[in-house]
């Protein structure tokens, strides 16, 4: 597959970045831990695949963190409509399953994308220690 | 606090979130000489090898907990080029960079080792 630049996948997705980041630079697909800012991209072991595919990731994506405050949104993409699947989990610092048969992109505006690799992935999200017992979740 | 960030202010701060408004307001590595944080150990980023991580001992009476805070470097490089630094608290048990790095993510020390891009 040739590499792919980020301006072809702003072009591709329409999920724009801040304009200082270079459009010309290509944007590897890997399939080991990523991490963009307080997201990290944990691949799950083979055979840990869940029974459910869960939901097919719309055209436009899915936010599987939603612009707030402090924060800015991290948009899932599927390569192709129909090739990557997400179940959310609901609450915590895992945020879902991805399991995806083609390279997915994770897009975020200040971080650019993010390049995936087919195959099945946990996405958590960063956190901090607040005091002696207690834990937060950091917002990017 | 924010508008006026001083150390005293902030050690003064009940509030986390006002808190941390106030250290990014006087910038994390003021905070850490000012507040008389010792450098614990400083390791290369696994995911950013040209970046380091940096772990401070943070002085309990100055915090209000035992805490440590870990000295990361932004992923991704800011409009003019340069990088932002920030600051997260990980537990005082905690004592290597890496390690520290890794519980933020719930990953152990060598699958955060393995990380091939941070952004």
């Amino acid at each position: 597959m040739p590499a792919v630049t980020l301006g072809q996948l702003i072009g591709a997705y329409g999920v724009d970045v801040l304009e200082h980041l270079d459009r010309d630079l290509e944007v590897p697909v890997y399939g080991g831990l990523q991490i963009q800012g307080d997201v990290a991209v944990i691949p799950l072991p083979e055979g840990s695949e869940r029974g459910e595919a869960g939901t097919p990731v719309p055209p436009a994506g899915i936010p599987v963190i939603r612009a707030s405050g402090g924060g800015h949104e991290h948009r899932l993409l599927a390569g192709t409509p129909g090739t990557a699947f997400w179940t959310p989990s609901g609450s915590g610092q895992d945020l879902g399953v991805l399991q995806a048969a083609e390279p997915a992109y994770l897009a975020h505006p200040e971080h650019g994308y993010l390049g995936i690799a087919s195959g099945s992935y946990m996405l958590r999200r960063q956190r901090e220690q607040a005091g002696a017992d207690s834990q937060r979740l950091v917002e990017d | 606090v924010v508008g006026r960030p001083t150390v005293a202010a902030i050690s003064a701060e009940p509030n986390v979130e006002i808190r941390r408004c106030a250290i990014e307001s006087l910038g994390w590595e003021r905070f850490l000489t000012q507040a008389g944080a010792a450098l614990i150990g400083t390791a290369a980023d696994p995911g950013d090898p040209c970046q380091d991580l940096s772990l401070y001992e943070v002085p309990e009476r100055l915090w209000g907990s035992r805490v440590n805070v870990l000295l990361a470097v932004n992923g991704t490089a800011e409009r003019g080029g340069t990088r932002r630094r920030y600051g997260l608290t990980t537990p005082a048990e905690i004592r290597d960079p890496v390690a520290a790095a890794a519980w933020t993510y719930q990953l152990t020390k060598d699958q955060y080792a393995a990380c091939q891009r941070r952004t």
